[in-house]
């Protein structure tokens, strides 16, 4: 004879014969789990680029130039960087050249890009969101550097650098003596170097430059800038100042923090769709699969239900039942399905690290929504399942299910 | 002077769909009147609705017509709630296919029926402990139904039927899938709560077991017929 306290075990029972469902849910729950992790790194790199390009006012010269900077336009010379300095709420100029790293690559496959960014560190960082970049491992650039780079995190693990690595751009070797912190957006993607050095890359990389550069004419090697990133005062209105710069400074193209917002929202539309796509395919899978297991474990169960009410159980009682056994398997799923798709992930990103990529980006709101989602989700099915059983009379429900 | 009347039932009907979607007529106006200590067998060839009249009066199904009344309960207009407790506190059913649910041992099984009318405690445990002595299944407690014979199952299932000491038993043909030892077993245990007050409602086709019944009561044409036993 077993020991005594059997009815207040009952109340603690693992709900038997759930494994098939439990497998069913996770399955569900790894797929949404995974489509929302793929939606909340695509969305991460948005959001970076958009923080980026509000924190600062991006300025070129006129025309179409030929570097990579974030506004497109021509050479930025040193007079124009002295002019917008002057103007009343600019606090900070800092002159840059960007630059594909691999000068081959098409325009078309830009998404994607190495860049090379070379910075002006005689000035404080100017970008309001970014006045610093974070680094993971060595040290950043100071302004009396040559020959060193710091490196984007995928920058790194493409190339697969390490601190004191040498690392060549165009024709020239430097030696890594950073690597910046993952902020999944494009700075990951990015190799800093002094503006001298980069300077020098580019003409190296571009024999037009080197002929203009070469013949004496009007341009200075402080003029050799594909754009500058100018920081505003406290208080200061950026769109404002940056009409006020465009208006009192001639000859440059200058990108409003709210244009380039704009443009930048505009620009990617197609992946805002692309994710709510996402996101509404994984709720779908997700949410049918785990509804459905869960309805058709608890209609599976009829005549359980009969004979249950045959022994006096109300409709409350089946009911509290069903909710306590439907969170714990719908959790148990939840649990499971988490686990095959942040270890599935984890692998894929092992796998896209090598290529500089991480596809995944598992974050607390989308783990913490999916058990949020799963428990309220496999609650409704059971509950719905068992209102509908509860509608037969018992001798009806143990005839069904016998 | 007679015993009060337990259970009482008035001109109960019931119908069913036919196949080509007319009413099939089970229960013509069934009448009944049970007992305290009183055991009754009912009898009827395959078909005539005696499985049906045991749910209409363990209000398992809910008749089309007709009343039922447990002392001054209406069953027939009682709330899902107040049948639920019927069921739980007064009543105890034993049905021919034992119906032990599979996911719970035998002790579970048995004491699921106090878990639903809030019985707990050592109290509890020890009266389900001395019926599973007696029908000797406490040894079988912590099997499953798929691990026990249908004999075992049965006395289980009367277990549980009988551990809130129900005012009436309902048993549906319960030795028809036994062996005579285990039905000696199951019509002993019947017997043994009608003496003690219980009222017992019998359905079976045999008519030597309907004998052991203090009345027996044919169903011929939806309708009950009183005979001797």
């Amino acid at each position: 004879m077993r020991a005594p306290g059997g009815v207040r075990r009952l109340r603690r029972l693992w709900p038997r014969g759930y494994g098939f469902a439990v497998g069913g849910i996770a399955v569900g729950i790894a797929g949404l789990v995974a489509l929302g992790a793929l939606a909340e790194r695509i969305s991460r790199f948005i959001e970076g680029g958009h923080r980026f390009v509000l924190g600062q006012i991006s300025v070129a010269g006129a025309g179409i130039g030929s570097g990579a900077g974030f506004t497109a336009g021509g050479l930025l010379p040193a007079r124009a960087l002295s002019a917008i300095g002057g103007v009343p709420g600019v606090q900070t100029v800092q002159a840059q050249v960007m630059l594909p790293f691999n000068p081959g690559t098409s325009e078309l496959f830009t998404v994607n890009q190495e860049l090379v960014l070379g910075l002006d560190l005689t000035v404080p960082g100017p970008n309001r969101n970014y006045p610093t970049y974070p680094i993971a491992r060595g040290r950043f650039l100071r302004a009396d550097d040559r020959g060193a780079v710091v490196v984007g995190a995928d920058f790194a693990a493409a190339h697969r650098l390490q601190i004191g690595d040498r690392l060549r751009i165009g024709a020239r070797d430097f030696t890594v003596v950073g690597v910046m912190e993952r902020l999944l957006t494009a700075p990951d993607r990015f190799a800093l170097v002094s503006l001298e050095d980069g300077r020098d890359l580019w003409l190296a990389l571009d024999p037009m430059l080197r002929t203009v550069f070469a013949g004496g004419g009007p341009v200075a090697r402080a003029d050799l800038n594909t754009g500058a990133a100018v920081g505003w005062a406290d208080g200061v209105e950026p769109d404002a100042l940056a009409d006020r710069i465009r208006r009192e400074v001639p000859d440059l193209n200058v990108a409003t923090p709210g244009e380039v917002g704009r443009q930048l929202a505009a620009s990617t539309v197609f992946f805002r769709w692309l994710l709510g796509g996402v996101a509404g395919i994984g709720l779908l899978i997700g949410g049918l699969s785990l509804s459905n297991t869960v309805a058709a474990s608890t209609f599976e169960r009829i005549r359980d239900f009969g004979i249950r009410q045959a022994l006096g159980a109300s409709d409350a009682a089946l009911l509290g039942e069903v909710v306590r056994e439907s969170l714990t398997v719908s959790l148990a799923g939840g649990v499971l399905g988490v686990a095959l798709a942040v270890g599935g992930g984890k692998l894929a990103d092992v796998r896209a690290a090598q290529a500089g990529q991480q596809l995944f980006l598992f974050t607390g709101r989308l783990l913490g929504g999916v058990f949020v989602f799963a428990a309220a989700l496999g609650t409704i099915a059971g509950v719905y399942a068992t209102t509908r059983v509860l509608r037969l009379p018992p001798a009806e429900a143990i005839r069904r299910g016998g | 002077m007679a015993a009060e009347v337990l259970l009482r039932a008035v001109g109960l009907r019931k119908s069913f769909p036919g196949r080509h979607g007319e009413r099939v007529e089970v229960l013509r106006g069934v009448d009944l009147a049970l007992r305290p200590g009183e055991q009754v067998a009912v009898v009827g060839r395959s078909g005539s609705g005696k499985s049906t009249l045991l749910n209409l009066l363990g209000g398992l199904d809910r008749a089309d017509a007709g009343e039922l009344w447990f002392g001054d309960l209406c069953l027939t207009r009682a709330s899902r709630r107040a049948l639920a407790r019927f069921r739980g506190r007064q009543l105890g059913f034993v049905f021919q296919t034992f119906n032990l649910i599979a996911g719970l041992t035998a002790w579970e099984n048995v004491l699921l029926a106090a878990h639903y009318v809030g019985r707990a405690g050592d109290e509890v445990d020890g009266a389900a402990r001395a019926l599973m002595d007696r029908l000797s299944v406490a040894g079988r407690a912590d099997h499953h139904p798929s691990a026990l014979s249908g004999g075992e199952q049965q006395r289980v299932a009367f277990c549980r039927a009988v551990l809130n000491d129900p005012a009436i038993i309902l048993a549906d043909e319960p030795t028809g899938n036994l062996d005579e030892e285990n039905a000696a077993v199951i019509l002993h245990e019947l017997s043994a709560r009608a003496g003690a007050g219980a009222a017992v409602v019998l359905v079976t086709h045999s008519h030597d077991l309907a004998r052991t019944a203090d009345r027996v009561l044919h169903l011929t044409d939806g309708r009950l017929a009183d005979s001797l036993p």
